[in-house]
C-alpha cells in the first residue's frame, strides 16, 4: 500500500514542478503566518502580567496595539496565501484537465464506445476539481501543520518538559492515526464519484436526446432511471462522507483528553509553586492553538481521501493505453493514394466476426462503390481502414504502405472520411467547419461551401462564418448538416476519401446537384463511397457487393450491370420493378 | 420569486430536516459557551489560593466531558447535514430535469453539456448557502448568550460587540453587485467548459478523423485559463470579504482588551474572566463573519438562482422549487402502463393553417393544411431545407407552432401534450439512442406483456436478424448514441421503439435515409399489413411516395402541391423533379442493358 502510495504521489508532483515557484512563496508565507501565530500568545501573556501586576495604561495600549497590527497582517497573508493557492491549483489542474482530454481522445474507439460524455465531464473536470485542493492546499497546509506544530511544542519545552512531553506524544499519536487510516474513505469515495458520473452521463444523454424521450412518451421512463441513479448518488455519498469524516473526529477527542492531560499537570506544577498563573495560561493558550494544525490535518486527510479517490479514476483514465500502437513511417506518396486490403478479418468481439477475408485494391485515382444490406459490414471496412480499431489478421496498405506501419497523423492528413453521424459544436461556424484550427483561411472555407453548395446558407446567417452555431446545430436541418461533414474533409484535401452515406438525408434533387461538386473536389483523390442509394453510385469505376461480412461480388461497375446474374444487377433490378408499382 | 421566497420554499422543502439540523448544529456551535464558562471556572478556583488538587480538577474533567459530547454531537449533526445535502441536490435536479423534459423540443439556453454546469456548479452553490444558514442557528445562539453572559460580567462590552456586526452587514450588503458579476462570470467559464467537453466526447470520431486533437487541446486550454482567471477573481474577492469582516473584528478584540485590562487593573475583572473573554471573542468573531458572509453570499446565490430558473419554460421558473417526491429513501415506484380512452381512438386528423418562422430567420412553415383519416399513409416530401421536417416538428409541438390549430377527431388540442403515446408516436430524423442495452432502449422500462409486444415491433422494424447477428442479441450494450451499431441498425432500433409504444398515429420522419431499398421496402410492407395503422411520414424515396394515399410537396416552408402519385407526377413540377432524381438508376441500368 504505502509504494502504491507514492506512485501516485509522484504522478501527481509532475503537475506541480511549473508551479515551482508560486509553491516556494506560498510556503514562505505560510511560514510568516506561523511565526505570527506563534507571537500572539506571548502578547496576550505579557498583557495579562501587565495587567494583573499594575502596569501603565500606555504599554497596555501598545500591547493591544501590537496585536492589533498582527491580527491585521495575518489576515491580509491569509487572503494572499489563499489567493496564491488557488492560482497554483487551477493552474496545475488545468494542465491535468488538458492532459486527460488529450489523451482520451487519442484512445481507440473501443474506449469511447463505452463512455457517456456526460460521464466523461466528470471525469475530466469533476475529479480533478476533487483533486484541486491537494494541489493547492495539501502540501503546503501539512507542511505549515508541521511547521506550526514544532513551533508551539518547541515553545512549551521552553515552558514546561513533562507537559511538552504529554504533548508531544499525543502530537504523533495523532499524526500516526491519521497516517494509520488516511485510506479509509477513499474506496467508498470513488464509489460516489463513479455514481455521481453516471447520474451526469444519464441527464446529459437524455437531454441532449430529449425529443426521443418526449415524442415518445418516454419522461416518466426516464425520471424513474434518475431517481434512481440519484438515490445510489444519495446512499454512496453519504458513506463516503461519514467515513471520511472519521479522522477528523478522532483527532479532536484525542486532542481533549490531551489539553486535560496537559492542564491537570499544569496544576499540579502550579499548586506546588513551580509555575505562575500567567504560565498556567500561556500553557493553556498552547494546547488550544495545537487545536487547529491538527484539526487542519485532520482536514486536510478528509479532502487527501476525497482527492485520492479523484486522483485513482485520473490515473486509470490515463493508464487507459489505446491499443492503436502508432507505426514508424511518416511518408506516403504525393497525389491520390491506392488502397489495399489482403486477407483481412476483423471482429468487434472475438467470436463475431465482422469482415471475413477481404481482398481487394483500388488503383489511386480510382472510385469503388461499395454496397451491401446494413449491418452487413461497409462501416466496419471504413472504421477497419481509418485504424479506428485493429484488424485481426490481413493487412490493409495505403499508397503502398502497410497502415500499421503509418504514424497515425501521417494517415489522417491524407485520409479523410464523412459519416452519416454528424456532430456539430456550440460554436461559430467557421469552428465547425475548420475543427478549430486556425490555420485553414477563409477565402479557402468560403471557395469550398460554394463548391458544395452551403455558401448561400452561410451567406444568410447574420454573422457569416463567425455566426454562433447554438445547441449542437439544431437549427440545421439534417440535410445541411450533412453538407457540413462534406465541407469538413474537403477543406483537409484528402487523397483518399470515404463517403459513409454522404447523402442520405438530401432529396434526390439536392443530391443530384451535390454530385456533381463532389465529384469535382474528387477528382484528385481516390474515393470509396459507401451507400444504399444506387443514384449515388453512378460514376463510380468499381462496385463491391458486400453481405454478412464477405465480398460477394467485386468488379468493374458497367460489366457488372450488363450481368444479369450479378447482385449489382438485381439490385438495379428492384430499383426499376419498384417505380412500376 | 426572490431570492429570499425561494429559500423559504427550499426550507420549507423537507422541515423536518431542516430542523433536525438547525437543533443539532445548534448544540454543536452553542457546546463552547461551556467550554468557556468550565475556563473561567477553573481559573477562578486556581486564582482562589485553594491547595486541593481534585477541587481545580473538576472543571477540566469538565470541560474534557464537553469536548467528547461535541464530538457525538457532530457525527449525528454531520450525518443529517449530508442527508439534508442530497435532499436539496435531489429537489433541484429533479425539478429541473423534469423542467427540461415538460418542455417540448430542445429549449436549452446553449448545450446539454453546459446544462450540467447548471445541474453541478449551481446546485453546489445553492447547498453552500444552506449550510451557512445550517450554522447558523447555533452561531447566533451562542453570540446571544455570550454576549450576555459577557455583559454580565461587564455591559460595555456589549456594546462594542453589536458595532462589528453592523458595519460588517453594511459592508457585505455594498459589495452585492460585484459579488454577482464575479460569480456569474465564474459560472459560464464553467459551463463552457462541461459543454466543451461533452462536445468533444460526442464528436470523437470526427475529431480523430481531423486530426483535430492539437486544436481541441488548445481550445479546452484556453476555456481552462479563462476559467482559472473567472474564478481567481471570484474567489479572491470572496476572501477579500471575508478578511474585510475579520479586520473590523480583529480591531473590536484590540478595543475590548483594552477595556479589560481596565477593568482588571481596577480589580473588577479576574483572570478567569478573562479566559472566557478570549475564548467567545474568538467564536463570536467567527459568527459575525458568518452573518457577514451570508449577506454575501444570499446577494451571490441570485447567479445560481437565475442560471437554474432559465432551464423553465418561461412562466415555470416557480416550479424550481416545487415540492415533489424525490425518493431517496426509497425505489420510485414502477411505471404505470398508459390509460387508453377509448373516446380519444384516432378517426381523423386535421391540420389547419399551421405555422412556425425559426427565430431571426426567414426559415420555417406557413399556412399548412391537411385532413388524414384512420388508417391512412400521409408522405411529406420536398426539397432540402424545404420545411417537412419542421412541419412534423411543429406538428407534434417540438417546435411552438405560431399560428393554425391541430384538430384530433374534430376536437382542437395541444400538440405537445397530446401527440404522445398512447396516440401518437415519432422517430426522429436523425434518431438517438441511448448508452444501454438494445432491449431497454427500445422497450424503455415498459413492464407489461413485453416480451410479445417487442417480438412483434422488432419483427415490423426488421431487426430480427441484426440482433441475432449481434453477439449479445437484445442485451447488447449499445454504446453512447448507439455508436455501437450501424446507422441502419439504429434508425429501425428507433423504430422500433416507436412502434412498441402501439400508438394510434406513427410518425417517420425521414425513416429510410440510413437504409437500403430492400430492408426499407420490407418495413413498409410489414407495416402495411398490420390492420388499421395511420402513418405521416417524411420522405423523398420512392419507396414510401408509391405507398402513399396521399402526398404533399412542400416548397420554401409552403404547401406547393398535393394529391396522389400520379395526379401529382401530372401536374407538380417539383415532384417530377423530385421523382426524377430518385429515377436515375433505373436510367443508368436501362442504358447499360441497351
Amino acid at each position: 500500500m504505502p509504494k502504491n502510495e507514492k506512485v501516485s504521489m509522484s504522478w501527481l508532483l509532475r503537475y506541480l514542478s511549473p508551479v515551482k515557484g508560486r509553491l516556494m512563496i506560498l510556503l514562505i508565507m505560510l511560514f510568516v503566518s506561523t511565526g505570527i501565530q506563534l507571537l500572539n500568545p506571548q502578547i496576550v501573556k505579557r498583557f495579562i502580567d501587565t495587567a494583573a501586576g499594575g502596569g501603565v495604561l500606555a504599554s497596555l495600549i501598545q500591547l493591544a496595539g501590537l496585536f492589533l497590527i498582527v491580527a491585521v497582517v495575518n489576515q491580509l497573508i491569509t487572503v494572499a496565501v489563499s489567493y496564491l493557492g488557488n492560482d497554483i491549483s487551477w493552474r496545475a489542474t488545468n494542465r491535468l484537465r488538458g492532459d486527460l482530454l488529450k489523451h482520451c481522445l487519442r484512445l481507440d474507439m473501443r474506449f469511447h464506445n463505452l463512455k457517456m460524455p456526460g460521464e466523461m465531464i466528470e471525469r475530466v473536470d469533476g475529479d480533478v476539481t476533487s483533486i484541486s485542493n491537494f494541489f493547492a492546499m495539501f502540501i503546503v497546509q501539512v507542511i505549515g501543520s508541521f511547521v506550526l506544530l514544532a513551533g508551539i511544542l518547541g515553545f512549551m519545552f521552553t515552558v514546561n518538559l513533562p507537559i511538552a512531553i504529554v504533548m508531544t506524544v499525543f502530537t504523533l499519536v495523532s499524526i500516526m492515526f491519521m497516517v494509520f487510516i488516511r485510506n479509509l474513505g477513499v474506496n467508498s469515495s470513488k464509489k460516489e464519484r463513479e455514481a455521481s458520473a453516471s447520474l451526469f452521463g444519464l441527464i446529459e444523454e437524455r437531454i441532449a436526446g430529449i425529443e426521443d424521450v418526449q415524442a415518445n412518451g418516454n419522461v416518466p421512463y426516464v425520471m424513474n432511471r434518475f431517481h434512481r441513479m440519484m438515490r445510489a448518488v444519495f446512499l454512496k455519498g453519504r458513506k463516503a462522507w461519514m467515513l471520511r469524516v472519521v479522522p477528523w473526529n478522532t483527532t479532536v477527542i484525542l486532542f481533549a483528553l490531551a489539553v486535560t492531560a496537559a492542564l491537570l499537570l499544569g496544576v499540579r506544577y502550579y499548586l506546588r509553586g513551580e509555575i505562575s498563573l500567567g504560565t498556567l495560561f500561556l500553557i493553556y493558550q498552547y494546547t488550544q492553538m495545537l487545536n487547529d494544525p491538527i484539526e487542519r490535518l485532520g482536514d486536510q486527510v478528509q479532502e487527501f481521501q476525497k482527492a485520492k479517490s479523484g486522483m485513482l479514476r485520473s490515473r486509470e483514465l490515463l493508464s487507459n493505453r489505446s491499443e492503436i500502437v502508432d507505426g514508424e513511417q511518416d511518408h506516403l506518396p504525393a497525389g491520390a493514394l491506392d488502397l489495399e486490403f489482403k486477407g483481412v478479418n476483423f471482429s468487434y468481439n472475438e467470436d463475431k466476426p465482422v469482415l471475413k477475408d477481404i481482398n481487394f485494391t483500388v488503383k489511386p485515382g480510382e472510385r469503388l462503390g461499395i454496397i451491401g444490406r446494413t449491418g452487413s459490414g461497409k462501416s466496419s471496412l471504413s472504421r477497419a481502414l481509418l485504424r479506428l480499431y485493429n484488424i485481426d489478421s490481413g493487412v490493409i496498405r495505403v499508397g503502398g504502405t502497410d497502415i500499421t506501419k503509418l504514424k497515425l497523423p501521417a494517415l489522417y492528413r491524407r485520409v479523410g472520411m464523412v459519416t452519416q453521424d454528424v456532430q456539430l459544436f456550440d460554436g461559430s461556424l467557421r469552428d465547425n467547419l475548420t475543427l478549430f484550427d486556425s490555420c485553414v483561411s477563409d477565402e479557402f472555407v468560403l471557395e469550398t461551401t460554394e463548391r458544395l453548395g452551403l455558401r448561400q446558407w452561410i451567406d444568410a446567417q447574420p454573422e457569416g462564418l463567425d455566426t454562433h452555431l447554438s445547441t449542437g446545430g439544431a437549427s440545421l436541418s439534417a440535410g445541411e448538416a450533412q453538407l457540413f461533414a462534406l465541407t469538413r474533409v474537403f477543406l483537409t484535401q484528402p487523397s483518399l476519401v470515404i463517403l459513409d452515406e454522404p447523402s442520405s438525408r438530401l432529396d434526390a434533387a439536392t443530391e443530384t446537384m451535390l454530385q456533381v461538386a463532389v465529384d469535382q473536389l474528387m477528382s484528385r483523390c481516390t474515393g470509396i463511397i459507401i451507400a444504399h442509394r444506387l443514384a449515388t453510385l453512378e460514376q463510380v469505376d468499381k462496385i463491391m457487393v458486400l453481405g454478412d461480412g464477405r465480398i460477394l461480388e467485386f468488379g468493374a461497375r458497367e460489366e457488372l450491370a450488363q450481368d444479369p446474374d450479378s447482385h449489382y444487377a438485381r439490385l438495379l433490378m428492384m430499383g426499376s420493378e419498384e417505380e412500376l408499382a | 420569486m426572490t431570492i429570499t421566497g425561494f429559500i423559504g420554499r427550499l426550507f420549507r422543502f423537507r422541515p423536518s430536516l431542516f430542523l433536525v439540523n438547525g437543533l443539532l448544529w445548534c448544540i454543536f456551535h452553542s457546546l463552547p459557551l461551556l467550554i468557556g464558562l468550565g475556563m473561567q471556572w477553573f481559573f477562578d478556583r486556581a486564582t482562589a489560593n485553594s491547595t486541593d488538587y481534585l477541587w481545580l480538577a473538576v472543571p477540566l474533567i469538565f470541560i474534557a466531558a464537553v469536548r467528547v459530547i461535541r464530538v457525538g454531537t457532530f457525527f449525528a449533526a454531520f450525518y443529517q447535514w449530508i442527508t439534508y445535502i442530497y435532499h436539496i441536490q435531489a429537489i433541484l435536479r429533479t425539478n429541473m430535469l423534469a423542467g427540461i423534459m415538460r418542455w417540448p423540443g430542445r429549449n436549452l439556453p446553449a448545450s446539454p453539456g453546459e446544462a450540467m454546469s447548471r445541474f453541478r456548479d449551481d446546485v453546489d452553490e445553492v447547498v453552500e448557502y444552506v449550510e451557512s444558514w445550517v450554522d447558523f442557528w447555533g452561531k447566533v445562539v451562542f453570540t446571544l448568550v455570550s454576549v450576555v453572559i459577557m455583559a454580565s460580567i461587564n455591559w460595555k462590552i456589549m456594546l462594542v460587540a453589536v458595532l462589528p456586526f453592523v458595519v460588517v452587514t453594511l459592508l457585505n450588503n455594498l459589495s452585492g453587485n460585484r459579488a454577482r458579476r464575479y460569480g456569474q462570470k465564474n459560472r459560464e467559464a464553467t459551463g463552457r467548459i462541461t459543454s466543451f467537453i461533452a462536445e468533444t466526447f460526442g464528436a470523437v470520431q470526427a475529431l480523430k478523423l481531423g486530426q483535430a486533437e492539437d486544436h481541441v487541446h488548445e481550445r479546452f486550454t484556453k476555456l481552462n485559463e479563462e476559467r482559472r482567471q473567472a474564478a481567481l477573481k471570484d474567489n479572491l474577492f470572496k476572501q477579500w470579504m471575508k478578511s474585510l469582516n475579520q479586520h473590523v473584528l480583529s480591531i473590536c478584540t484590540g478595543l475590548i482588551l483594552l477595556m479589560c485590562a481596565a477593568e482588571m487593573q481596577a480589580g473588577h475583572f479576574t483572570v478567569g474572566d478573562f479566559a472566557l473573554f478570549t475564548a467567545y471573542l474568538a467564536n463570536i468573531g467567527y459568527s459575525i463573519s458568518l452573518f457577514g458572509y451570508m449577506v454575501f453570499q444570499h446577494k451571490r446565490l441570485k447567479v445560481s438562482f437565475d442560471r437554474m430558473r432559465t432551464l423553465f419554460r418561461p412562466g415555470e421558473e416557480d416550479r424550481i422549487i416545487e415540492a415533489r417526491e424525490t425518493y431517496l429513501n426509497e425505489d420510485p415506484p414502477e411505471l404505470t402502463a398508459i390509460n387508453r380512452d377509448p373516446k380519444e381512438k384516432l378517426s381523423e386528423l386535421e391540420v389547419s393553417n399551421l405555422s412556425y418562422q425559426y427565430p431571426n430567420s426567414e426559415n420555417g412553415i406557413s399556412d399548412i393544411n391537411f385532413r388524414l383519416e384512420r388508417g391512412k399513409f400521409l408522405v411529406i416530401t420536398g426539397r432540402i431545407g424545404s420545411g417537412k421536417s419542421t412541419l412534423v416538428r411543429t406538428l407534434l409541438g417540438l417546435l411552438p407552432k405560431q399560428e393554425g390549430a391541430i384538430r384530433w377527431n374534430g376536437e382542437v388540442v395541444d400538440p405537445a401534450t397530446f401527440l404522445m403515446p398512447p396516440r401518437a408516436a415519432y422517430t426522429p430524423q436523425v434518431p438517438r439512442l441511448f448508452s444501454d442495452t438494445l432491449r431497454e432502449n427500445i422497450v424503455q422500462g415498459k413492464k407489461d406483456r413485453a416480451e410479445e409486444v417487442l417480438e412483434r415491433a422488432i419483427r415490423l422494424a426488421v431487426m430480427e436478424k441484426d440482433i441475432e447477428d449481434l453477439e449479445q442479441g437484445l442485451e447488447t450494450f449499445v454504446g453512447p448514441r448507439g455508436v455501437m451499431l450501424s446507422g441502419g441498425q439504429i434508425q429501425r432500433a428507433a423504430t422500433a421503439r416507436m412502434l412498441i409504444t402501439g400508438a394510434d398515429l406513427f410518425i417517420f420522419d425521414d425513416l429510410s435515409s440510413a437504409l437500403d431499398v430492400e430492408t426499407e421496402q420490407q418495413i413498409w410492407d410489414g407495416i402495411f399489413k398490420e390492420r388499421d395503422v395511420t402513418c405521416i411520414a417524411v420522405s423523398h424515396r420512392r419507396a414510401a411516395l408509391a405507398k402513399a394515399d396521399h402526398i404533399i410537396v412542400m416548397k420554401d416552408g409552403r404547401i406547393e402541391a398535393e394529391g396522389s402519385l400520379s395526379e401529382l407526377l401530372a401536374t407538380s413540377e417539383e415532384m417530377q423533379l423530385l421523382w426524377q432524381g430518385e429515377q436515375s438508376p433505373v436510367k443508368v441500368y436501362a442504358n447499360c442493358t441497351d
